[in-house]
């Protein structure tokens, strides 16, 4: 019975699907997004951020309609009034988080467990909202996790994995990634995503190593500087930029393990059976990236912000690709009617790493 | 009687399969010919039935029909013309000078610097307004509480010191309700004096908005001249008076609204800078707060009949002090500077108090 069938899998293989590899293009340009990003600033400043919700549909359908597969681009369908009072809930809440401490801490204490036993809820939702308002060729994507198994992956895992020493942290990661991957629709198709944690291992104990390298050389740096200054007030300023360096370290070595998370999110991804991805970005290029892009953006007041995010985006579509499978014009679109912008926006603002587009 | 023609695709309701087509606008009318059927053009619904994107760099136009349909093309010039908003076609045409914006582009930090001094100001008042006595009191004792358990260890100092400087207090206070119209604000504040050892804080005296203020061991061993520290406690009395310490709190949560408002979408690395930042401008005092305080613990101290030179020499000492590791804190929650130290030697000069040679 099992050789019948895997003779019926062999014949159907064997049919020769056609497979074309497409190319992901991103073809904004630097000079049309300066000027998006820079009205966005304005307005926002002027209007005292209200803007700034329609500012960030104007974004991201400006980065979503110039990526571009199989000369098809993407759409991004979020409305302005949505996405303001999503804003604005989310920043009364963080508001409220900041503040409560300083005036009740036992209200705090529940306010702060309402808001982790909420984690689940809102990554779902939120996961749910982006995909719900992002399209390809006319058809929606969608998301069907359920908030208890966010809230198992989100907050129960990572903290377990504490226990280890945060040494089972690719199982987590792993676990997530199947999570986000497996749920997410096109039209009414699912992705499938099955990865090896040992693919994870291996970029995770290159994040450990390095930053250990970097924290010995930073520490004997700092430790020389002390040494030179001591007594002086230049010696104040290493002092307390010490800490700073520390956290800027925890920051870059994270980019090592995101970078190849995001290669192994799209090499083991497979789109209603047939279509595969691929992501070659590597460790190095991707970091260089995003620190020059921070740090030109820092000495230029945020004018190089826009030239750093088309350069981001060209390289992260440059390293990408789709193995169609069969043809990308026969779907439809599953479900229309869409909630949780609050959460959306929650995990926007508190930057989830959530994010999973291309 | 113009024909608009516009070419693209037309992708069928919810669906990824589209087709090539020309849309015909004539008046108010909206109809359809496909590219691949000999057909004379179909009626399809009202211009004003249409439901089209607002236009944004080049990126493709997509028009909404009533039907469900989709018909998107690269023709921007003609989509604009059946586009009915002039908001967006002016806020796409001004996007599109690209460039030519940075002189606009370049007045923007500033821009956003001055609506910030403007505005901060307006919230911090609206806040401290509706903050009702109560909630001072109440975030005293619990900053307090949480200071206890992470921070702040029981005092060790000996029990006749600690008399000693609560009579510096309770004269500084005395002195502070005999003159109300000019130290005391119509706040009511319940004034408490605490001592606290504590290692990481170093030498130090903080106030807490509800009238709570803290002196650690440290600071009453290296200072044994009682002057100063009646200087350090009028100057902490200071930041209760004028509420220095409210501001703080309202204007680090207004300053992390607006950060999460406007540049909300800086990228990854940036957005932890500018949030890192703006959480540890709000834990100092600004220089400011800082000279008011100054002026309002010298003319404290003349009323109380201390000397009004207490303060120099506090700084004086603490320069010292400074160049060892670990006392950093008093410099990163009391900036001290240059100015403030000629602050007060010209109020001294003013009044014709000649100051006094510096003691050890
Ligand atoms: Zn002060």
């Amino acid at each position: 019975m099992s050789d019948i069938l895997s003779e019926f899998v062999n014949n159907t293989q064997n049919e020769q699907r056609i497979r074309t590899v497409h190319e992901v293009e991103f073809r904004g340009t630097t000079e049309e997004y300066f000027g998006i990003w820079i009205v966005n600033a304005i307005l926002g400043i002027l209007t005292l951020g209200i803007y700034s919700a329609w500012a960030k549909i104007r974004n991201k359908k400006y980065f979503y309609g110039n990526t571009f597969i199989d000369n098809h681009n993407f759409d991004y369908h979020a409305k302005g009034p949505q996405i303001l009072i999503g804003r604005i809930i989310v920043v009364l809440i963080l508001a409220g988080l900041r503040f409560l401490p300083r005036y009740s801490l036992e209200l705090y204490m529940v306010f702060y467990a309402l808001v982790i036993l909420s984690v689940g809820l809102i990554v779902s939702r939120a996961l749910r909202f982006n995909a719900r308002m992002s399209s390809y060729r006319n058809v929606r994507f969608n998301f069907s996790g359920g908030a208890g198994a966010a809230f198992l992956r989100y907050v129960i895992y990572p903290f377990l994995a504490l226990f280890t020493l945060n040494l089972t942290k690719p199982y987590v990661t792993k676990s997530q990634n199947t999570y986000t991957t497996q749920n997410h629709k096109y039209g009414d198709r699912y992705f499938d995503f099955d990865a090896d944690v040992g693919e994870y291992y291996g970029p995770f104990f290159a994040m450990i190593g390095f930053g250990i390298l970097l924290f010995i050389v930073l520490a004997f740096i700092l430790g020389a500087l002390m040494e030179i200054s001591s007594g002086s007030t230049f010696q104040l300023a290493v002092q307390s930029f010490g800490p700073f360096y520390v956290i800027m370290t925890y920051f870059v070595i994270r980019l090592i393990y995101k970078a190849a998370v995001r290669n192994i999110i799209f090499n083991n991804a497979i789109l209603d059976n047939k279509h595969e991805f691929i992501s070659t970005i590597s460790a190095s290029k991707y970091i260089y990236i995003i620190i020059t892009n921070t740090l030109l953006a820092i000495l230029t007041l945020g004018l190089m912000i826009p030239w750093g995010r088309i350069r981001l985006a060209r390289y992260l579509a440059k390293n990408t690709q789709i193995i169609a499978g069969g043809d990308l014009d026969g779907y439809t679109s599953d479900i229309i009617e869409t909630h949780g912008v609050t959460a959306a926006e929650y995990a926007d603002m508190e930057g989830f790493d959530i994010d999973i587009g291309i | 009687m113009s024909i608009i023609s516009i070419t693209g695709d037309i992708y069928e309701n919810q669906s990824s399969y589209s087709r090539p087509c020309t849309l015909k606008v004539r008046d108010n009318q909206l109809m359809i010919q496909y590219d691949d059927l000999e057909q004379a053009p179909a009626y399809i619904c009202k211009l004003d039935e249409l439901r089209i994107d607002p236009p944004l760099g080049s990126i493709r136009r997509k028009v909404h029909l009533p039907d469900g349909r989709v018909f998107e093309t690269d023709d921007l010039e003609a989509v604009n013309d059946i586009y009915p908003s002039n908001f967006w076609k002016r806020i796409a045409k001004t996007e599109r000078k690209g460039w030519h914006i940075i002189p606009i582009a370049l007045v923007t930090p500033f821009l956003a610097f001055g609506l910030y001094r403007l505005l901060v100001p307006i919230l911090v008042s609206f806040g401290m307004a509706l903050t009702p006595d109560i909630a001072l009191y109440s975030i005293d004792k619990n900053t307090m509480k949480s200071l206890d358990k992470f921070v702040m260890k029981q005092s060790e100092i000996s029990h006749d010191k600690r008399v000693e400087v609560q009579k510096i207090f309770n004269k500084l206070l005395l002195a502070r309700n005999e003159s109300p119209e000019q130290l005391s604000t119509n706040k009511v504040f319940k004034y408490s004096l605490n001592f606290r050892n504590s290692g990481a804080l170093g030498p130090n005296a903080f106030a807490l908005p509800g009238g709570t203020i803290v002196i650690t061991d440290e600071l009453i061993l290296e200072f044994p001249d009682e002057d100063v520290i009646a200087a350090v406690l009028a100057h902490e009395i200071g930041h209760v008076e004028h509420q220095h310490s409210l501001q703080q709190i309202y204007r680090a949560l207004g300053m992390a609204g607006m950060v999460t408002m406007i540049a909300g979408d800086a990228g990854p690395l940036l957005e932890d800078v500018l949030l890192e930042g703006s959480a540890i401008l709000s834990l100092s005092h600004s220089r400011k707060h800082e000279l008011q305080s100054d002026n309002y613990s010298y003319e404290l101290l003349k009323l109380a009949d201390y000397q009004p030179d207490g303060l120099i020499q506090f700084f004086d000492k603490m320069d010292e002090i400074q160049t060892l590791p670990k006392d950093g804190e008093w410099m990163m929650t009391h900036p001290v500077g240059e100015k403030r130290i000629s602050n007060i030697r010209d109020k001294m000069k003013a009044d014709g108090i000649s100051p006094r040679a510096l003691t050890d």
